[in-house]
């Protein structure tokens, strides 16, 4: 049976949009965030390389290879290429890491059957059709490296998460759009009032 | 470096001091000088803290002269934790200084008649050894105060806390850092305890008047250090990564792979690791105003740790390393890193290793001693462990006595010294060298990831599944050289990356030495430090039975990947099929 969009809580594989640009100097309030998960939009089942070159302004080739601990469902993965992405799975991406432990879990390592039983393993995918959700995590220099394209991409809030989170960039904001509306910045209060449950907040630092 | 500094603390009349040429130790360094010092001098059948028992202090092959990454010590004994043969290993100033005081080894021998308290001095006219009760019981910032008082902030300190004068099975010897302040610690195997049983309290080193350590071939060494600091530059985890974010870098990643061990290695995902993840700690420190990026030692190119400022604004301890945020916070479910970076403090001060203490109190929280993520209970339990009360000095003493005394099934022991931050059930290839190491459970006896440059062993195919044991083994080979050589472990994602990085340490080893060195000499020399080993250890009455993980670790599965422990005793067996 084809699995759909509708099982990832993702109906039409979109959420109502809400566009903020903000002042770089907030971008670290949205650390704790990205290290702990946020929840991203995929168009369609694609791999990891191609999920994050997909990504709007994802600086590339350079930065992909300095991606070099990936871990799927928390599972390291060694083919970017070959790993795809599922409904509900959890992507984790980190630089390579000091330690034995770093050189083990880097992809396709040296070192990598020191932990073979854990490794990600490419299973045959039941057809999938439509956008799902899947988590993102970013981890130490992909925090910066990675961060800015992945919270252009948009993250999925619930509007009392994004509450929570707007003390920490309310003042950052230069421009604000609800539904591809403008609307006043100094808006952005009452507007979170008004939010439905679910956005996809598309947020983008400028300097 | 051509000189022994042997100090008989039993001597007749009080402490003697004699002076010896190298002789038979020529050309040995760090954990290489230690582990022969130790082999050939100390009788396996020893008490540890006997007067029979030795404690090596030795610089490495390159400490001492303008080379980077160079100021690493090793101190070596046979070990009061484990029963069996000893090298911890530290940062600090002291490396650098004793080197260019000439001395590649310091031997504390013998032991005093009574409890008495002593200080050694040593500088460019020689060594006094006194005895100075104001001294006794204090702990190591107070000693190093007391220091700075005397003799200014330019000499380096090697000191004992209360936790060696006890003798505890945790005791650690600390090492001033650049700040001077007692930061860097040789933690592991109760090494401070065998200082303590000398009743040696401080050696302070004054190297002013001394020069740097001159290579056989300068121009050489110069021009081998300066590509080798090129490569640390180049390479993203010694020029970015650790300074950035420290060690504790690792925190989200091993805890991504379901192998960051929590609640006493119940299960292996702390659910709030983020919170004392390294990325966290930098930014709190910015925030506070502190400094991210230090080096444990002067000549350090990659600065790995920084600042640790608490709530107050102040200095409180320095950057707190992954080991001790994971022993202090995850596994005893503590997600609080002020109160983390207060037992760090605290370990620091009483002079007691950061792991074993970690393991210690989880051990008894799993007893009920505490509850799991009680950070108050934590701090008061190390405070027990300073008064010297019973429960502190069953604490202090280590996990494996804690897990005695309160019938706790489940220890995370090997050689009675407690496991470090990676579970070998979802890393079963750092279980295998927990599992087999010399020194007792030890991430560091496996850190060396170049081995496929050094071709320790011969080559390995590591993609097939009996590799673990073949991988361990040439690790272990690997970072014994490097332990003896002085340079930081660090170093090593450099060279496994970078052959001309690994070529570039060879240069500087044979431009110092005027050797021809490959890279199977580099492996040679470590396998007989890990013959050293093995044989004292041997002598000490070890036999395969000793290298294995605790039982539970085959048995009980671990979450999230629910896996166990399944590399079998026979491969275990195989991996020093020298």
């Amino acid at each position: 049976m084809p699995k759909n969009a509708h099982d990832n809580q993702n109906p039409g594989g979109l959420f109502p949009c809400l566009r903020l640009s903000l002042s770089r100097k907030h971008f670290s309030a949205f650390f704790p965030l990205l290290q702990s998960g946020c929840l991203v939009q995929c168009p369609k089942p694609l791999s990891v390389e191609a999920f994050l070159l997909s990504l709007p302004g994802f600086p590339g080739a350079t930065i992909l290879d300095g991606i070099q601990t990936v871990f799927l469902d928390g599972r390291p993965v060694d083919d970017i290429k070959a790993a795809t992405l599922e409904p509900d799975c959890e992507l984790a991406l980190s630089a390579a890491m000091p330690g034995a432990l770093g050189a083990v879990m880097r992809r396709g390592g040296y070192y990598a059957a020191m932990r073979g039983h854990i490794t990600f393993q490419e299973q045959e995918h039941e057809t999938i059709q439509g956008a799902f959700c899947v988590t993102v995590k970013l981890f130490n220099l992909l925090l910066s490296q990675v961060g800015p394209s992945l919270l252009e991409h948009g993250i999925v809030l619930g509007s009392e998460e994004l509450a929570g989170l707007a003390n920490s960039f309310e003042s950052g904001i230069s421009r604000l759009e609800w539904k591809g509306q403008d609307i006043a910045p100094g808006e952005f209060s009452s507007l979170l009032e008004s939010l439905p449950n679910r956005v996809r907040a598309q947020l983008v630092f400028k300097v | 470096m051509d000189k022994i500094l042997r100090i008989n603390m039993g001597g007749k009349g009080g402490p003697q001091v004699t002076e010896t040429p190298v002789g038979e130790y020529e050309g040995l360094g760090g954990r290489a000088m230690t582990s022969a010092v130790v082999l050939r001098e100390v009788p396996a059948d020893c008490h540890p803290l006997g007067a029979d028992n030795k404690l090596v202090i030795a610089p490495g092959m390159l400490s001492g002269t303008l080379g980077a990454q160079t100021g690493r010590i090793s101190v070596g004994c046979k070990s009061p934790l484990t029963g069996g043969i000893k090298e911890a290993n530290s940062g600090g100033q002291a490396a650098q200084v004793l080197a260019r005081l000439g001395y590649a080894a310091i031997i504390l021998e013998g032991k005093p008649a009574g409890d008495s308290c002593y200080k050694v001095i040593i500088n460019k006219d020689g060594v006094t050894v006194t005895e100075d009760i104001t001294l006794a019981g204090l702990g190591n910032y107070a000693v190093v105060e007391k220091v700075k008082a005397e003799f200014g902030d330019k000499v380096a300190t090697i000191s004992i806390g209360p936790a060696g004068e006890m003798k505890l099975g945790a005791a650690s010897v600390a090492f001033s850092d650049p700040e001077m302040r007692p930061t860097r610690h040789a933690g592991r195997g109760g090494v401070g305890a065998v200082m303590g049983s000398k009743g040696v309290k401080l050696i302070v080193l004054d190297d002013e008047g001394m020069s740097r350590r001159q290579a056989k071939d300068p121009e050489a060494f110069k021009d081998a250090n300066k590509r080798f600091v090129a490569g640390l530059n180049s390479h993203p985890v010694t020029s970015q990564g650790l300074p950035l974010f420290g060690t504790n870098v690792l925190v989200n990643v091993v805890n991504e792979a379901g192998g960051f061990p929590t609640n006493n290695f119940k299960t292996g995902r702390f659910e709030n690791a983020s919170k004392i993840s390294g990325e966290t700690m930098a930014e709190q420190t910015t925030a506070r105003g502190g400094v991210v990026t230090r080096g444990c030692h002067k000549g350090c190119v990659i600065r790995c740790s920084g600042d640790y400022i608490g709530p107050d604004g102040k200095w409180l301890t320095k950057q707190v390393e992954y080991e001790t945020v994971w022993a202090h916070g995850a596994n005893c479910g503590i997600d609080d890193l002020d109160i983390i970076a207060q037992l760090d403090r605290m370990d620091d001060d009483l002079g007691l290793d950061t792991i074993e203490m970690g393991n210690a109190i989880a051990v008894a929280m799993d007893a009920g001693v505490a509850d799991f993520g009680d950070g108050p209970a934590a701090l008061k339990l190390l405070e027990e462990v300073g008064k010297g009360t019973p429960l502190g000095r069953i604490i202090g003493s280590g996990a494996g006595t804690v897990g005695r005394v309160f019938s706790v099934e489940n220890v995370p022991v090997v050689k009675n010294q407690a496991l470090p931050a990676y579970d070998p059930r979802a890393v079963q290839g750092i279980g295998v060298t927990y599992a087999t190491s010399p020194q007792g459970a030890d991430h560091t006896a496996g850190y060396a990831v170049a081995t496929n440059l050094m071709k320790v062993g011969g080559d390995v195919d590591p993609l097939k599944p009996e590799g673990n044991a073949e991988l361990s083994r040439n690790l272990q080979i690997a970072t014994a050289s490097i332990d003896a050589s002085g340079m930081c472990l660090f170093i090593a994602f450099a060279i496994l990356d970078q052959p001309e990085t690994f070529q570039a340490l060879l240069d500087m080893i044979n431009a110092f030495y005027g050797y021809s060195w490959t890279g199977d000499d580099w492996g040679a020399y470590g396998t007989a430090i890990l013959k050293n080993e093995r044989e004292f250890n041997t002598k000490a009455g070890f036999t395969k039975n000793d290298d294995r993980l605790p039982a539970f670790f085959k048995k009980m599965p671990l979450a999230p990947h629910n896996v166990t422990f399944q590399v079998t005793d026979e491969e275990l067996d195989s991996v020093f099929d020298f």
